[in-house]
């Protein structure tokens, strides 16, 4: 009798709490919800008080404007090429070298895996200056090779998929020598099947990363019909100061892919940062 | 079928063997190295020998001069780097700690004494997501001092005279900050449940056969053993926030005046507004000591507070 009603006061606790954390939740979401709905309006509604969350008058001529120049076609194709290339690379280039680093014996293996772990002290913003400048002697300052190939060669990848590889029991690979495979028989139809988790996460952090990059775009580009989202979104924002309804239509039309993909993988997209850590 | 004689080759194959296995090593290290030398480590050296030089952009290499310990020495008089600076130490004491409270308070509750915990952690990551440029839109809008929604409520519930926010410089950097701290809350909460979700239960059970209660098993065991993902954190949030530029150049801009300058967005400025490569270069050491000065001595007090066995 006495535990039963222990069991209830618990469950009553718990949905009040809950009740109180979706609460928090919602408020934690109401920029977002704020930014949405504003898209939607008429610039003279924007800042009407108290806050009509449904807008009484819809106007949707506010996407028609983001989308009137074609600007933002061409911000989502240079971000949708810089990302995917960068992502690519960057998992293609990571796993080599941490294959090599995990699983080949190689004279100074060891030696060489610490000095290029130490690189990762290193922060982009520290090198910016002497990067605008290399890539200017390149010839690569202000395309979009600027932003992809650096991008490319991670320390951060290496790291973690080296801890991958190590894990996956040698006794794989060394029955697929003696069977004759090479070894990039054996990375790919072994290694990289087994550890392909490791790769999405990579995947994921990597995507993110490039998709919001602001301070590379920023600095390395100077024609706006190479921009990416966010750089081209400011752009656009400095054109519009006046218009709310407009910029926050812009910023919507920024944030929805990467929206989505959280949405489509969004457990797998939170516990890809657990496992990250200089990256965010 | 395989025989014995097959399977142990003659010493001959197997050096071979060996030392094709090296050499794939190498081959595949290669490109990774070579991309990290070229577009990494060449970068900071570079940085090194341009915060001694000033260089004349238009000349080409004949254009750098030597100028020893000159830029090092401008920095103690440059009001910009003094402001950025503080701005910086402001910043980090301020959002890291308020932000790891919250998200701890947060986290603990979560962790135990709700329904649909998944969905919500789901939900409080999404700000984490989205990019500075867009939320640094959306928080000017919602903060904009005449007519902006959170200025119309404070006015509402009887400030009649509500801060400027973003364009205010007493405020600007609390803007910033308060903008980081719901950008990154979210965050902070997922490596905190995964902390808590490491923790073994039979610790717990262990607990409440001596009689503890839930403050005693939440301040002797749940505390101690996410010291590790609270160090962790730590460590992520102080070089993140020391290197804090996106937000600043999105909403601000570094204003009003220099009020809301930090130390990136010093460089920044310096490098490409101003074009002066070599003073720039001087600050972006400053940047990357203060960095390694606060990594360091956070390494060196972890032995104090941090807890790794159990």
């Amino acid at each position: 009798m006495k535990a039963d009603q222990t069991r209830k006061n618990v469950f009553w606790g718990k949905l009040l709490v809950t009740v109180v954390l979706a609460v928090c939740g919602i408020i934690c979401v109401l920029p977002l919800l704020w930014m949405i709905s504003t898209s939607f309006k008429y610039e003279v509604d924007v800042f009407k008080y108290p806050i009509r969350w449904i807008p009484e008058r819809w106007n949707l001529n506010t996407y028609k404007t983001v989308f009137s120049s074609g600007m933002f076609f061409t911000f989502y194709l240079n971000t949708i090429k810089v990302t995917l290339i960068a992502v690519l690379g960057n998992l293609f280039f990571a796993a080599i070298t941490a294959y090599a680093f995990a699983r080949l014996r190689f004279r100074g293996r060891n030696v060489l895996f610490f000095i290029y772990l130490a690189t990762m002290m290193i922060p982009n913003q520290v090198i910016l200056v002497p990067k605008y400048i290399l890539f200017k002697y390149l010839g690569i300052l202000d395309t979009h090779i600027a932003l992809y190939l650096p991008g490319m060669f991670d320390v951060f990848g290496v790291f973690l998929l080296r801890q991958a590889f190590k894990s996956i029991p040698f006794d794989f690979s060394e029955a697929a020598v003696i069977d004759g495979a090479g070894q990039f028989r054996i990375f790919f139809q072994i290694i990289l099947p087994m550890a392909m988790p490791t790769f999405l996460t990579l995947g994921l952090l990597s995507f993110t990363s490039n998709w919001n990059d602001y301070i590379n775009p920023k600095i390395f580009l100077s024609t706006d019909t190479l921009y990416t989202l966010t750089v081209g979104l400011q752009t656009f924002q400095l054109a519009n100061s006046s218009n709310y309804a407009v910029i926050m239509a812009g910023t919507v039309v920024a944030l929805v892919p990467i929206l989505i993909v959280f949405v489509l993988t969004q457990k797998y997209f939170t516990e890809s940062f657990v496992t990250s850590g200089i990256k965010g | 079928m395989t025989t014995k004689k097959d399977r142990a080759p003659k010493s001959g194959a197997f050096l071979s063997m060996r030392r094709k296995e090296a050499l794939t090593g190498y081959l595949f290290v290669l490109p990774n190295l070579a991309g990290t030398l070229i577009f990494v480590v060449l970068p900071l050296v570079m940085t090194m020998v341009l915060s001694f030089s000033d260089w004349d952009f238009a000349r080409g290499l004949d254009g750098l001069r030597f100028v020893k310990w000159e830029h090092y020495k401008a920095m103690f008089s440059d009001e910009k780097i003094r402001v950025a600076l503080k701005n910086n130490l402001f910043f980090s004491f301020t959002q890291i700690p308020v932000t790891l409270v919250l998200a701890l308070l947060l986290s603990s509750v979560l962790h135990k004494y709700v329904f649909f915990k998944s969905a919500l952690r789901t939900i409080y990551f999404v700000p984490f997501i989205t990019s500075w440029v867009a939320v640094s839109l959306v928080f000017k809008a919602l903060f904009e001092p005449e007519a902006g929604p959170v200025n119309n409520l404070l006015r509402a519930i009887g400030f009649s005279d509500p801060p400027g926010w973003f364009v205010d410089k007493n405020w600007a950097m609390i803007s910033i900050i308060l903008m980081t701290i719901w950008h990154t809350f979210g965050y902070y909460i997922v490596i905190l449940l995964a902390g808590m979700q490491s923790i073994s239960r039979e610790l717990y059970e262990a607990a409440e056969i001596d009689g503890a209660n839930t403050v005693v098993k939440y301040f002797r065991i749940t505390l101690p053993l996410l010291t590790p993902s609270l160090f962790f954190i730590l460590v992520v949030s102080m070089i993140n926030s020391l290197k804090v530029f996106d937000q600043v150049a999105v909403a601000t801009q570094g204003g009003p005046g220099i009020s809301s300058y930090v130390l990136v967005y010093t460089v920044y400025d310096y490098a490409f507004q101003f074009f002066d490569m070599g003073y720039a270069s001087a600050i972006a050491w400053l940047l990357f000591l203060v960095i390694l000065a606060f990594t360091l001595l956070q390494w060196q007090l972890q032995k104090k507070w941090v807890y790794y066995d159990v």
